[in-house]
């Protein structure tokens, strides 16, 4: 007969949580000091040069040397630059309405009130609608600006925003199309899905801006950044025709037996079962895309559009501000940063929400 | 008035090289309850589900409520309308409420406006007693709840002939009942109906006729008294026998 | 007349016909306008060009490229650019990845902060920018003359990274890559367990030592055996020189793919289901051996094509080289249709480049896949 030991005790409390996450073996202890110390040093070297060093006002550029820290007087100077472009100072409310108007499209399209089949998509083209009227201007008194001086963030915003309007319903067309049953259409835009998937988005926003002119009539042509809209719009297609369509196979084909059995037409099987809840399936994936397409509008910088990355560049110069260009591209990263960290962790929400519920 | 609700004459099909329906004829009068039962594998719900076009067939010649169903979209929409069907796994649409599921098959299909199919619709969901859950979704019902929904959905477009799918199959026994229940109703209102079940029970109950298909063909077909108490073929009776047994 | 036309048959004919009309018909137009454009604007057609020489240096190649070389080996050349950041990225950025992923996986919470943070801020700032951050820094550096130097054999500058390399001709790097090979023949016949095998295990050991024989012997007497840089005037000599274009390209791209990576391969261990890893507890295995036999391999298949995809985007992301000046595939064929106007043939072999890239990485992994994919009944 054995003697009975005691039940393994669980230990609680703040000395045991800093235990188990920090000490719980020896290398553990070695490498939570070693991480503690590098996180210290950084975050104090960090916070030296960012904000306790650094120089704000342009009046003091001449503080701005090597050794001092952050010289962010460089944004006040330059920082319409990087926002607007070259578009003319006057104006420049214009484009900051015209921003503001998109942003207020993508916060309003999170609310699932707007989640619709009718409502999103007037959402998108009211937004989208505003956003080209205020910067081109023509209408009720405001001078015409054309979109070749569209520049810095308000012409990544266009561009953005400007891909998804076109792309999204593309989207579903091919998605649609890849699923038909008509064998001919299936495979031909399965092919063309896989063809631009496979291709890097520069190649196909290259070919779009120097080859398209080549093969296509005059009148067809459009401006150069029309027709790079309208090439990436089609690569964002691409990848969401296949999100998509792996939203329309996870409903159940069940339920399109049904629509069928009850005598439902096509259409409204389409739009009235399978692609609510396709989108809704997807969402994260959706979103996620989105963010993706936000970031790679950074590329058309080397076809030569004035985005906000050239804008950067150009903010930088070889000038007075040469010597600036952490301080701009840390700025410019944080541009992104909000956008794209903001938009991907509503996507995680979503993700979690829809995973625990219903949305 | 017709007198031949469903004529089928010497069908065939196949899926690719696998022959699932082999020269099948079967007649099914108006106002009757027809009962397919068999082992699985037999073409039981091939079969029911080429009445309403689901399935397709390579020869022979099928007609519902005198139209041809085939290749002809026309027909083949028209007949849809007028035949409802409820299936094994419901098949509910999960983001409509149970009220709307019922509602928009009505507006899509028969072009009827919203008021009146939302009259109907309430209509049938209270003679199938869930009338208290029209506002809520279809994963919050209960298995025998939902089938009880998707039979109303099926009803409010008023088809003149009902087709079910072993519509009891997926539900845990408790529910089997209640579902069965509300399909006596039906038959006994005189609506022509195809049933494919394991449920000799409801059979014996209401059904006029029984045919037992095994292989892709029909074995035999009588009165339940017939089939159930005298079989005459052997499959016949090993199939009862494992059923009851 | 109005059956046919609700025929579902008919239906179906006509529309997959019209389609392919429509699309041939599309096709057609293209050519026809295209070739009028091409004519007007007096640009000749057909890859002839290939052979012409290109008239323009290219400021970095593993291979001799210079003013005089033809388009064809100019091509190759930035193919060969193309490869070589690329799949050095992809070794290096699985390294990293795998490091971060192990982090965000342990237990140790500062570990996890740390992989966390960095996953969030490399993947939320696009590419371009990064690369364009690394150029500018490296560019910046002190000229050659001020370099920082790492015990006088390697150093650092605006010219780039210079290091030691071993001087071995072309005839030295075959006798060496062969010694290698057959090393690995005779490191692998090890493996068997026939007394045959051992056998020719040392038969090949022989034939590796012999290879390195020849190639000791072959060399020039008095060559020394490392090439280190050396400061001549303005410039270093001899070593190897690593550019900026490349390193800031190379240093980008492997940070982000690493946060990429890295959230795939965490994706893969967490995958692998509890109930697995309880049972080895259960056991009694280690938590070592838990990873080693049991979390590590079903991680490993559960995120290989999740990787491939990865591996597949991160090549093409190498395209953004353009941006700092790095030759690779996209700016040679670009900086060819400036120069020589071919801009149809050339896209398509642009194009014909990445797919055969993709589908050579694709089928590759394909491959792995198909090896080491639980079997089941399928």
């Amino acid at each position: 007969m054995t003697d009975a030991a005691f039940p393994p005790v669980v230990k609680t409390g703040l000395a045991d949580w800093f235990r188990k996450h920090f000490f719980a073996t020896w290398y553990d202890t070695i490498f939570s000091l070693i991480f503690a110390a590098l996180i210290f040093w950084s975050l104090q070297a960090f916070i030296g040069w960012a904000v306790l060093d650094a120089i704000w006002r342009v009046e003091n550029k001449d503080l701005c040397t090597r050794d001092a820290g952050a010289c962010w007087a460089v944004i006040e100077s330059r920082g319409r630059l990087i926002l607007f472009g070259l578009y003319p100072y006057e104006e420049q409310w214009r484009s900051t309405l015209a921003c503001l108007a998109i942003i207020v499209t993508i916060a309003l399209s999170c609310l699932p009130r707007f989640w619709s089949i009718r409502r999103l998509p007037t959402l998108w083209i009211a937004g989208f609608g505003t956003f080209v009227l205020l910067m081109r201007g023509g209408l009720a008194g405001l001078e015409v600006v054309t979109s070749e001086q569209w520049g810095g963030l308000s012409l990544t915003i266009f561009i953005f925003s400007g891909v998804f309007v076109i792309g999204m319903p593309l989207a579903v067309v091919f998605a649609l199309a890849r699923r038909s049953s008509l064998p001919v259409i299936a495979k031909s835009f399965g092919l063309l899905i896989d063809i631009v998937r496979s291709l890097p988005l520069l190649t196909i926003l290259f070919a779009a801006a120097v080859i398209v002119p080549l093969l296509v009539p005059e009148w067809l042509q459009g401006n150069k950044l029309m027709r790079v809209v309208v090439a990436f719009a089609v690569f964002f297609a691409a990848y969401q025709a296949e999100i998509i369509r792996a939203g329309l196979q996870s409903t159940s084909q069940g339920q399109e037996e049904a629509a069928v059995a009850l005598g439902m037409p096509y259409w409204s099987l389409v739009v009235d079962i399978l692609l609510p809840q396709a989108f809704r399936n997807t969402l994260p994936s959706t979103i996620n895309q989105a963010v993706i397409t936000f970031k790679e509008t950074s590329i058309v910088t080397i076809i030569g559009f004035f985005e906000v990355m050239a804008s950067g560049n150009a903010a930088i110069g070889t000038g007075e501000w040469g010597n600036q260009y952490i301080e701009v591209y840390v700025f410019l990263a944080l541009i992104y940063f909000v956008f794209v960290f903001g938009l991907s962790r509503y996507g995680a929400w979503l993700e979690n929400r829809m995973r625990l519920g219903h949305a | 008035m017709r007198d031949i609700a469903i004529s089928i004459k010497n069908l065939d099909k196949y899926y690719g090289s696998f022959h699932a329906l082999k020269n099948v004829n079967l007649e099914v009068p108006d106002k009757q309850t027809l009962v397919i039962c068999g082992p699985s594998g037999s073409g039981k719900s091939t079969l029911i589900r080429c009445m309403n076009g689901l399935e397709t067939y390579r020869s022979g010649s099928l007609e519902v409520l005198g139209l041809p169903v085939g290749d002809n979209t026309k027909t083949l929409d028209q007949v849809r309308k007028r035949v409802g069907m409820v299936f094994q796994s419901f098949n509910l649409f999960p983001h409509f409420t149970i009220l709307e599921n019922c509602v928009l098959p009505q507006i899509r299909a028969i072009g009827r406006d919203r008021a009146e199919a939302t009259e109907e619709a309430r209509d049938q969901l209270k003679k199938m007693q869930v009338d208290d859950h029209v506002e809520k979704y279809p994963d919050q019902l209960s298995g025998g709840q939902q089938q009880r929904v998707a039979l109303a959905r099926a009803l409010s477009l008023k088809p003149e002939i009902m087709l079910f799918d072993e519509p009891t199959s997926a539900l845990d026994p408790e529910m089997i009942s209640e579902v069965l229940e509300v399909m006596q109703d039906l038959a006994r209102a005189d609506m022509t109906i195809v049933c494919v079940t394991h449920e000799m029970g409801f059979a014996k109950a209401v059904a006029d006729r029984v045919i037992l298909m095994a292989q892709g063909e029909i074995v035999e077909e009588g009165t339940p008294e017939q089939i159930f108490n005298t079989p005459q073929q052997q499959i016949t009776k090993d199939f009862m026998a494992a059923v009851n047994g | 007349m109005s059956q046919l036309l609700a025929s579902q048959k008919f239906r179906s004919a006509v529309l997959q016909g019209g389609f392919v009309v429509a699309v041939i018909a599309l096709i057609v137009s293209i050519i026809l306008v295209g070739q009028r454009n091409i004519a007007d604007q007096g640009i000749a057609t057909g890859f002839g060009f290939l052979e012409r020489t290109t008239g323009w240096p290219v400021n970095f190649s593993i291979i001799e490229v210079t003013g005089r070389s033809t388009y064809a080996r100019v091509l190759w050349a930035g193919l060969l650019n193309t490869m070589l950041v690329g799949f050095i990225t992809l070794f290096l950025a699985t390294l990293l990845g795998l490091a971060l992923a192990l982090m965000r996986v342990s237990n140790n919470t500062l570990m996890k902060l740390t992989g966390t943070t960095y996953v969030e801020v490399f993947r939320n700032v696009p590419v371009i920018l990064q690369v364009f951050f690394w150029y500018a820094i490296l560019t910046h550096l002190p000229s050659p003359k001020q370099a920082y130097s790492l015990a006088d054999v390697a150093f650092l500058s605006n010219r780039g990274l210079m290091l030691p390399i071993p001087s071995l001709s072309g005839a030295d790097l075959i006798w060496l890559v062969g010694a290698i090979a057959v090393a690995g023949v005779a490191v692998w016949f090890t493996r068997g367990r026939l007394v045959a095998s051992r056998r020719w295990s040392m038969a090949a050991g022989f034939i590796a030592l012999v290879f390195i024989l020849l190639l000791v012997a072959g060399r020039e007497p008095g060559a020394g055996l490392i090439s280190t840089p050396e400061l001549k005037g303005l410039r270093f000599k001899g070593g190897l020189t690593l550019k900026p274009e490349f390193t800031a390209l190379l240093i980008g791209l492997t940070l982000f793919g690493a946060s990429y990576i890295g959230e795939i391969i965490r994706g893969g261990l967490l995958s692998v289901d509890r109930g697995k890893l309880e049972a080895g507890r259960a056991l009694g295995f280690s938590t070592f051996q838990i990873n080693r036999l049991i979390r590590i391999p079903l991680a490993f298949r559960a995120m290989l094509p999740a990787l491939t995809n990865q591996y597949i985007w991160l090549m093409k992301g190498t395209t953004v080289g353009i941006a700092i000046g790095y030759p690779d595939y996209f700016a040679i064929v670009s900086t060819s249709i400036n120069q020589s106007g071919q801009t149809l043939e050339l896209l398509a072999l642009l194009m014909g480049g990445f797919i055969l890239i993709n589908y050579s990485i694709g089928f590759a992994m394909n491959r792995l896949n198909e090896r080491i994919k639980l079997k089941g009944r399928s």
